[in-house]
């Protein structure tokens, strides 16, 4: 066989610990996973952003760059120099005028030997440039344009505006470039006559026909140049972010406002392999690398020098302090989870415990049950619902009690009125029953009759004795008087019993068992034995048998009636021995409602069955 | 010993009383009748009978109370009370205690009288 699972009943407070606990468990790894995309996600973004910010760095460099560039192109159209380098070419003699100074030629300074450089430095072209210069130099404060000259065809300096320099330039390679019209544009270098980091612009000069008549150089200071990038970079470093601007080999030409440094190359330089991209790398700290290097503007090809943006990582830091913070309310959730579920258990679950007690105690009809208040309002509610149901049902049991109780007066009122006027009555009849008596007997005693006429005083006489047995039932039920108390045997009282009953020949009646002495009042006892006879008789129709069986059982007297009669119809059996109910025409309906009176008088009792109809008499045998 | 003896009856039922003294009377005995209680003690008086019957239910005093008299003014006198069931269980009690020979119920027939009479008279 199989036997159901018993399953243990939950309770509530470990169902919401439990809940509570998936609940942030849940919402910790779902927080776990969405920080590490969030990171990876604020690593992108940051990363992109400052490569894109580096690349617009870039390419403002360059484009000033290349705007400076364009600045001092614009001095090869004038006019006026053009004129003067083309007559300077007229007026030079390649084979004596081209031979070099022993010394530089100074803007500065006058007193050269040669005739002709006593044009260079005081004609229209140099004081047309100089202008410039000053100007240019004004404009950034700064004494930006360390060289400033022109050459003629043959690469003889013919007009020095500022700076010093060589009086033959025709050897340098710059000066073959812009012999072949290309434009200039030198590395950047450090120029010890300056003590600054220069750069050299060299532009060929054409007539209109588009010849080369000379070249115009100029050399400014790296800070001109980058004049745009530190504005640039001083945006970007107010957001926390070092600009740095390194050049083809990796040294540091610009730093969070300074200038060249140090004189070290970047460490991370090997890392920087394309145009532009980004990185992560440990510098003095974990540090973001996102890096544009120069890819030239318009005529500017490129300076070969990358821009790099560094950032500590150190932004996304607050995501992990984020993630600590994931973990501690995760940790205070179920923690809460178990104080609040202790307090649930201790607030609502062992007052419904209680709660159930009461019920139960309800149930067992103790309506004096109370349970205490409790501190939370739900529960304080059903518990006052619980009292009225309690005071309700009390009244409703009492009201119940009393109804039944009066109901129970009345009745006993009316039997007791029904039973004294029965009483009454019945003792009423004796006397003119025993006139009919005597009268009869006086008869038969006193003449000779007909048979016949014998037969009608028989009858009479018959009549006379039911009717008698009838006031005797209602007498014996009605009247409970004191036992009149002696040893009697049982075997006697039956067979007197048998006696004085009519049996119809049909009918057997047997004694069977060892005879018992019991002690009764004979007469009572008698009429026990009479009755439940009768009903026997009256039960057969036709052939049948009574047996009747004395035995000893526990200190009992046992005395069975057993009949093959019709048995007690379905319908009385449970109001057998209650007064007024009969199932036959002559009777009274008080013999078996006697008989239990009788017995129970004794201290005995009596049961029915049917099939086969017996009724069983026990008596109690005093002890000794 | 005589055989012939005096009974003394009291009921309030004159027919029965009748039928009854006929029938006694028809054993052989002279048969006294009284038809109260009071009437029957001063019948007990004056005839002195052998064997009394007494009714209970009767009027003026009932057959216990005049049992009671006889008993005293006679302690050796002998009564049959005539009863249904007792209706007085006290009085029944204490006539018990005074020697009440015996008790019978209505209605008696002639052979109940008889053995009674055979046996106390």
């Amino acid at each position: 066989m199989q036997k159901g699972r018993h399953k243990t009943p939950l309770r509530i407070s470990y169902l919401l610990i439990a809940s509570i606990t998936v609940l942030f468990l849940t919402y910790a790894i779902h927080s776990y996973f969405t920080y590490d995309f969030t990171v990876n996600e604020a690593k992108k973004t940051t990363l992109l952003r400052n490569q894109a910010q580096a690349n617009n760095i870039m390419q403002d460099l360059d484009k000033y760059i290349d705007q400076k560039i364009a600045d001092f192109h614009d001095l090869t159209q004038i006019r006026q120099i053009q004129t003067r380098v083309a007559e300077s070419n007229r007026n030079f003699d390649p084979d004596s005028d081209l031979t070099e100074l022993d010394s530089q030629i100074d803007a500065a300074a006058d007193g050269k030997t040669t005739p002709f450089l006593k044009d260079v430095l005081k004609n229209e072209i140099s004081d047309e440039l100089r202008d410039f210069a000053t100007a240019y130099n004004n404009e950034y404060n700064y004494d930006v344009i360390k060289e400033l000259f022109v050459t003629n065809q043959y690469g003889a300096n013919i007009a020095l505006a500022s700076g010093k320099s060589d009086y033959v330039q025709a050897d340098e390679e710059w000066w073959q470039a812009t012999k072949n019209k290309q434009i200039y544009v030198g590395p950047m270098k450090f120029d010890s006559n300056y003590n600054d980091h220069v750069m050299t612009f060299a532009y060929p000069i054409l007539d209109d026909s588009s010849d080369y008549i000379g070249t115009l150089s100029v050399s400014v200071s790296l800070r001109v140049l980058l004049q745009e990038f530190v504005n640039d970079a001083d945006v970007v470093n107010a957001a926390k972010k070092t600009v740095v601007l390194l050049d083809e080999n990796g040294n540091v030409l610009f730093e969070n406002g300074n200038f060249f440094p140090t004189e070290t190359p970047k460490e991370y330089f090997s890392s920087i392999t394309s145009d532009n991209g980004s990185f992560e790398y440990t510098l003095a700290s974990p540090t973001f690398v996102s890096y544009a290097s120069s890819i030239g503007y318009k005529d500017f090809s490129g300076s070969g020098w990358t821009v790099v943006i560094e950032q500590e990582s150190s932004v996304v830091d607050e995501f992990e302090e984020l993630e600590k913070n994931f973990l501690t309310s995760t940790l205070i959730g179920i923690t809460s989870a178990a104080i609040l579920g202790v307090t649930l258990s201790y607030f609502v679950t062992s007052p419904l415990a209680k709660l159930s007690k009461l019920t139960m105690r309800l149930g067992k009809g103790d309506f004096e049950a109370k349970t205490p208040k409790s501190r939370i309002a739900e529960i304080n509610s059903i518990i006052d619902s619980f009292n009225e149901m309690e005071v309700s049902l009390k009244k409703l049991f009492k009201t119940e009690k009393s109804l039944a109780e009066a109901n129970a007066r009345i009745k006993n009122e009316r039997l007791t009125a029904i039973g004294e006027l029965a009483a009454s009555m019945a003792h009423d009849m004796k006397n003119p029953l025993g006139t009919i008596q005597s009268g009869m007997d006086i008869i038969k005693r006193n003449t000779t009759i007909d048979p016949q006429i014998g037969e009608v005083i028989q009858r009479m006489e018959r009549a006379v004795s039911r009717m008698s047995h009838q006031v005797e039932d209602v007498l014996n039920f009605v009247r409970i008087t004191p036992l009149s108390l002696r040893p009697v045997s049982l075997n006697t009282m039956i067979n007197s019993a048998i006696k004085s009953v009519e049996t119809p020949k049909a009918i057997q009646v047997v004694v069977q068992g060892d005879d018992i002495t019991i002690t009764c009042d004979e007469k009572k006892m008698e009429i026990v034995f009479i009755n439940l006879i009768l009903n026997s008789i009256q039960s057969i129709a036709g052939q049948g048998k009574i047996t009747i069986r004395i035995s000893k059982a526990n200190g009992n007297a046992v005395i069975e009636i057993e009949d093959t009669g019709s048995g007690v119809p379905q319908s009385v059996i449970s109001d057998i021995f209650k007064p007024l109910v009969t199932t036959k025409q002559k009777g009274t309906g008080l013999g078996l409602a006697s008989c239990k009176n009788i017995i129970e008088q004794h201290g005995g009792s009596i049961k029915f069955q049917n099939n086969p109809t017996i009724f069983t008499v026990t008596i109690p045998i005093p002890a000794n | 010993m005589d055989y012939r003896k005096i009974i003394l009856l009291v009921d309030d039922d004159v027919d029965l009383l009748e039928n009854t003294a006929f029938m006694i009377k028809g054993m052989g005995h002279d048969v006294f009748t009284a038809r109260d209680g009071e009437d029957g003690i001063s019948k007990y008086k004056d005839v002195k009978p052998n064997l009394t019957f007494m009714d209970i239910r009767m009027p003026k005093m009932d057959g216990y109370d005049a049992f009671f008299k006889i008993k005293q003014i006679d302690p050796a006198a002998k009564v049959i009370l005539i009863t249904a069931y007792n209706q007085d269980e006290k009085k029944y009690l204490k006539a018990k205690s005074m020697s009440l020979l015996d008790s019978i119920s209505k209605p008696y027939s002639f052979e109940t009288l008889e053995g009674i009479i055979n046996k106390y008279a």
